[in-house]
C-alpha cells in the first residue's frame, strides 16, 4: 500500500464537476468527487432520464435527443450545459468526447477545467505515426516496421526483407480495423500496397501507407500511469486484457501471469517514460503488444480514465479517479514509485447485456430483478437497479464485477463464487460466458493470448449448449414456472379461449396488451 | 393446468396449479412424476421436495430469465439461467412452452399451415432492410440489419423461400419479437 499523504479536502478549488458521460462511470465519478465534497452535475438524454447518475448527482441537465450525436457527443450543447450549471470543471470519463483534444479546448475555453490531461498530450498521442516516433526517440521499443509513409512497391519490399512475414500494411489516418492487410510472402506485396493505398485513399482521404511486423494473437498488456502537472509520475503496474472478443475486452486482470518482478519493473518504467515523453497529466494508459516476455512494444497510449482502472486500483490500494480530480485541482502527487506496493491479484469480469449463447446478441430491456453478489474481496461498479429499463441506445455494458484476492487462485474462485450470486433478471448477460472462461484449464494456468475466444469456439459452443440430461426435468420444470408466472398477465385466459392466432379483434386487444406487459414487465 | 415444454426438439409435459402459490409447497407433475415445489417470488428460488432429498428442500436459483411472447402465436420463448443445489455450474435453458389443452391438436395443425414469418430477436433500429417483397431467398441469407447497443447486427433467412411482404423500412424501431419479412407459403 502507498504512504500517502492526502491533502485537506477542504481547501480544493473545484467546486461543482459536470460528468459529460452517463451509466457506470458517471456513477464512478461522482463518487470520487463527493467523497473530496466536490459537487457534481449530471447530464442525461431522453433515454436516461431514470438512470442512475442522473438521481446520485447534485444536479442534472437534460440533453433532449437519444443518439450519443444528439447527447452525449455534442459539444455544444454540453457547452452550454456547463454555463447554465455553474460548473468549473468537466470530466469525460471514458468513450464519447473523453478523447476528443477539441472538446477538452473547449471545455478550457468555456472557463472550465479538464479533468485529464492537456489538449496538447491528446493531439500528440492520438496520432499513431507521431506518437511512435515519439516512443523511439526515447527507447521505448515499438513494432518493427517503417517509420515514415511507404514510397512504393519497392520501398516496400525493402521493409519486408528487415522485418519479414507476416507484416501488416496500414493507412497512416487509419482505424476500427479498416484500411488494414496482413501479408504472409513477397508475392502478395504488390496487389497488398495497392488495395491498401486505394482503401487508404478513399476511407480517409489521405493515401499514406506504413508497414509493420504482424504479432499474431499477442497478449494484449497495458501500464496504468498516473502523472501530476509538475512532472512526477508512477505507474500502478500492468493490467493482462488478453481476454478480448472482436477487440471488446471482456475480462481484465492485474497483475499479468505472463510477467515476472523483472520484466514487470522494466514496462512499467518504459510506461513512465513514455507518458513522460508526451509530457502527460493525469491518469493514463500505456498500451503495449507482447509477442513474448522479452519482446514488448509500444502500441497506443489511452490518454483517459479505462472501463479496467478497478483492477490497478484494488492491487495498488490508490483510488485513480480521486487523484484525476486532485490532479486537475494542481495537487502534487504525494508518493512515489518505490512507495507503491503490489498487493495480491484482481480480476474485472465486464457484465454486458448480451447473450453469449447467441453470437453476444445485445439485449437491451427492462432489468425485473438484481440481487448484487458480496463479501470479501468483491466490489460491483454499476447504475443497475431493479426496474431499470438498459436502453438500446448505448453500450451494452451495465456492471463491472471488480474481485480482489491475495493470489489468483484465491481471486478466481471469489469471482466464481461472485457470479454465482450475481443475479438480474430480464435480460441476458455475459455472466455465463465469464463462468465458462473461469473454468478453462487454459485461462486458469494463464497461457491464453488474445486469439483464445475465437480459438475456443468449440468450447464455449459446447457450454452453452448442452443441459445435462439429468438436469433436464427440473429445466422443464423451471421453464414451465416461469410460463405461470406469465399467465397472471392474462396469456392463460387468451391461451384457454382459443384466441391466439386468430384475428378477432378482442384478441389483439388482449394481445397487445399482453406484449405491453411482456415487453415492459417480463414475466 | 397442463404445459407442453419443448427443449431442443424434446417435449416435456408439466402439470401445476392454476395459480403458484408464494412460499407454500404445491404439488406438481413432470412427465407422470410427482414432486412437491415450493416458489419463493421475491427471491427467484425454486425449492424441490422429491424421494431422493427425502425430508430436506434442494433449491434451484433462478439468476436470469426472459420470456419473449410472439403476436399472434402460442408459444412462449423462455430463455433462462439457474443454478440447481450442489452444481457449480449453471444451466443455460432455452425452451418453448405453451399451455396445454387437449384438444388443440387440431388446432397445432392449422398453425402448421400458418406463413412462415421472420422475427426481430432484439430491441433496436433498422438500419437495413435488403429484400424486398417477390426476391428469393436462402435460409441464411442477411435479410436485415438492426441496430442496437452500438452494434449491428445481422437478422438472417430462417428459411429457403420467397418474399411476400417486408414489414419494416429503414428507420423504423422494432421491438423484440416483431414481425420483420412474411413469406410466401409453399
Amino acid at each position: 500500500m502507498a504512504k500517502t499523504m492526502e491533502p485537506s479536502i477542504k481547501t480544493l478549488p473545484m467546486k461543482r464537476l459536470l460528468i459529460a458521460n452517463r451509466g457506470e462511470i458517471a456513477v464512478r465519478i461522482i463518487r470520487a468527487a463527493r467523497d473530496l465534497g466536490v459537487e457534481t452535475v449530471a447530464i442525461y438524454s431522453d433515454a436516461d432520464q431514470f438512470s442512475l447518475h442522473v438521481k446520485l448527482a447534485d444536479f442534472a441537465v437534460h440533453l433532449p435527443g437519444n443518439t450519443a450525436t444528439e447527447t452525449y457527443l455534442n459539444i455544444p450543447r454540453i457547452l452550454t450545459a456547463i454555463k447554465e450549471s455553474k460548473a468549473d470543471a468537466v470530466h469525460p470519463g471514458y468513450g464519447f468526447l473523453s478523447e476528443n483534444a477539441n472538446f477538452a479546448d473547449a471545455v478550457t475555453n468555456a472557463g472550465a477545467k479538464f479533468v485529464g490531461p492537456s489538449a496538447k498530450a491528446m493531439r500528440l498521442m492520438g496520432d499513431k505515426v507521431e506518437a511512435k516516433r515519439l516512443m523511439k526517440a526515447h527507447k521505448v521499443p515499438c513494432v518493427p516496421g517503417s517509420e515514415n509513409p511507404l514510397k512504393d512497391v519497392d520501398d516496400l519490399k525493402r521493409h519486408a526483407k528487415e522485418i519479414g512475414f507476416p507484416m501488416i500494411l496500414k493507412a497512416s489516418a487509419g482505424g476500427g480495423g479498416r484500411g488494414m492487410r496482413v501479408v504472409r510472402s513477397t508475392e502478395e506485396l504488390a496487389d497488398a500496397f495497392a488495395a491498401c493505398t486505394r482503401e487508404a485513399t478513399s476511407y480517409f482521404g489521405n493515401p499514406a501507407v506504413f508497414c509493420e511486423r504482424y504479432i499474431e494473437n499477442p497478449r494484449h498488456i497495458e501500464v496504468q500511469v498516473l502523472f501530476d502537472e509538475h512532472g512526477n509520475g508512477v505507474h500502478l503496474f500492468e493490467r493482462d486484457c488478453s481476454i478480448q472478443r472482436r477487440h471488446q475486452k471482456l475480462i481484465e486482470e492485474a497483475p499479468s501471469i505472463f510477467l515476472n518482478p523483472e520484466q514487470r519493473a522494466e514496462i512499467g518504467r518504459r510506461a513512465v517514460v513514455a507518458a513522460k515523453a508526451a509530457g502527460y497529466a493525469s491518469a493514463g494508459t500505456i498500451e503495449f503488444i507482447c509477442e513474448s516476455p522479452e519482446r514488448v512494444y509500444f502500441m497506443e497510449m489511452n490518454t483517459r480514465i479505462q472501463v479496467e482502472h478497478t483492477v490497478s486500483e484494488e492491487i495498488a490500494k490508490i483510488d485513480l479517479v480521486r487523484w484525476q480530480i486532485l490532479v486537475a485541482c494542481g495537487e502534487s502527487l504525494p508518493f512515489k514509485q518505490e512507495d507503491i506496493q503490489l498487493s495480491g491479484w484482481a480480476i474485472e469480469a465486464r457484465i454486458n447485456a448480451e447473450d453469449p449463447a447467441k453470437g453476444f446478441l445485445p439485449g437491451p430491456g427492462r432489468v425485473n430483478q438484481v440481487r448484487f453478489p458480496a463479501g470479501p474481496g468483491v466490489r460491483l461498479d454499476t447504475h443497475l437497479y431493479a426496474g431499470y429499463e438498459i436502453p438500446q441506445y448505448y453500450d451494452s455494458m451495465v456492471a463491472k464485477l471488480i474481485i480482489w484476492g491475495p493470489t489468483r487462485e484465491i481471486a478466481i474462485a471469489r469471482m466464481r463464487r461472485a457470479l454465482a450470486e450475481f443475479e438480474i433478471d430480464g435480460v441476458p448477460t455475459t455472466a455465463k460466458f465469464h463462468e465458462a472462461v473461469l473454468q478453462h484449464p487454459q485461462f486458469l494456468e494463464g497461457s491464453f493470448n488474445t486469439g483464445f475466444v475465437e480459438q475456443q469456439a468449440e468450447y464455449f459452443k459446447k457450454y452453452f449448449g448442452s443441459i445435462p440430461e439429468e438436469n433436464r426435468d427440473q429445466a422443464a420444470l423451471l421453464s414451465a414456472v416461469l410460463a405461470a408466472q406469465d399467465q397472471q398477465r392474462g396469456a392463460v385466459a387468451a391461451a384457454k379461449d382459443g384466441l391466439a392466432g386468430q384475428q378477432s379483434p378482442r384478441s389483439l386487444w388482449h394481445e397487445r396488451a399482453r406484449n405491453e406487459a411482456t415487453r415492459r414487465g417480463g414475466i | 393446468m397442463q404445459w407442453k415444454v419443448s427443449i431442443s426438439g424434446k417435449d416435456q409435459y408439466v402439470v401445476l396449479p392454476d395459480a403458484i402459490p408464494n412460499n407454500l409447497p404445491f404439488d406438481a407433475t413432470i412427465d407422470g412424476r410427482s414432486v412437491k415445489l415450493r416458489w419463493q417470488k421475491a427471491t427467484n428460488a425454486l425449492f424441490v421436495l422429491d424421494s431422493q432429498s427425502g425430508p430436506a428442500w434442494t433449491s434451484i436459483n433462478l439468476r436470469s430469465s426472459s420470456v419473449t411472447k410472439f403476436p399472434g402465436e402460442n408459444d412462449l420463448a423462455v430463455s433462462a439461467e439457474f443454478l440447481p443445489a450442489g452444481t457449480k455450474t449453471p444451466l443455460m435453458l432455452e425452451a418453448t412452452t405453451s399451455i396445454h389443452i387437449p384438444g388443440q391438436e387440431a388446432r397445432a395443425g392449422a398453425a402448421a399451415k400458418k406463413p412462415k414469418v421472420l422475427r426481430s430477436q432484439i430491441t433496436g433500429k433498422v438500419l437495413k432492410v435488403m429484400v424486398k417483397p417477390g426476391d428469393s431467398v436462402t435460409s441464411g441469407d442477411t435479410l436485415i440489419i438492426i441496430e442496437a447497443m452500438k452494434m449491428e447486427n445481422r437478422v438472417a433467412a430462417n428459411t429457403t423461400g420467397l418474399v411476400d411482404q417486408v414489414k419494416v423500412t429503414e428507420g423504423d424501431m422494432v421491438s423484440s419479437g416483431a414481425e420483420l419479412v412474411r413469406f410466401k407459403q409453399g
